[in-house]
């Protein structure tokens, strides 16, 4: 299976006993599935960090962003895509038109529906990890099984 | 193209490397020039690695926190 892993379930990965942590982590340690995030996944999940870290934890806050790029390296848990922008944006306008999903989470289905199927083998199934609902019911709309 | 990229191709014709499904849609990828690779991210070594861990552990439920904020009011 080839899938599109999403900002949500990369941050629970590295949880230890949040809902849905345990079942993260199996999802990016699975060798049978190759795992794909956007961009925004790096500048998403590290604004996260930055404001959480404020109060007085530059050292934490240094800490979990080197985590996160060692998991975006090409060596990591999860690769990096891009693709054409303007093809890009034209999709997620088309998804947060049809169904109301915020900006990031229409590009990163719009980067997924674009990308994903590129990579897939003939027949091959192709995922969408989320654990926000919205988002995984248009994945899933769109061809994507849940992960 | 960078040197990562080109090793990449090189081993996925290697047919041990070939039975490997995150390195034969990394060389499609590659191909499709939509691999992206930071050249900004160095190889961490394992303690640094072990203290991103143990920070997360710390501090990630607020990480947490405040990406389902963000996602609940719509950001």
């Amino acid at each position: 299976m080839i899938a599109y892993v999403d900002s949500s379930l990369i941050v629970r990965a590295y949880l230890e006993d949040e809902d849905g942590s345990i079942a993260a982590q199996r999802v990016l340690a699975d060798p049978s599935i190759a795992k794909y995030t956007g961009r925004w996944t790096r500048i998403e999940v590290s604004g996260a960090i930055v404001r959480a870290a404020r109060a007085g934890r530059p050292v934490l806050r240094d800490d979990m962003l080197t985590r996160l790029d060692a998991d975006l390296r090409p060596a990591g848990r999860i690769r990096v895509l891009a693709g054409d922008d303007a093809e890009i944006e034209a999709r997620a306008l088309a998804i947060a038109r049809d169904h109301g999903l915020r900006a990031l989470d229409a590009l990163h289905v719009a980067l997924a529906s674009i990308a994903i199927p590129k990579l897939a083998d003939k027949g091959e199934p192709i995922g969408f990890a989320s654990r926000d609902g919205d988002q995984a019911t248009v994945a899933e709309s769109l061809g994507f099984a849940a992960v | 193209m960078n040197a990562w990229v080109t090793d990449l191709l090189d081993v996925t014709v290697d047919a041990d490397v070939a039975e490997d499904r995150q390195a034969r849609a990394d060389a499609k990828a590659a191909a499709l020039g939509m691999l992206v690779v930071y050249d900004d991210i160095p190889e961490y070594d394992e303690e640094t690695l072990r203290r991103g861990e143990e920070a997360w552990r710390e501090l990630g439920p607020e990480v947490l926190r405040i990406l389902n904020e963000d996602r609940s009011t719509g950001l």
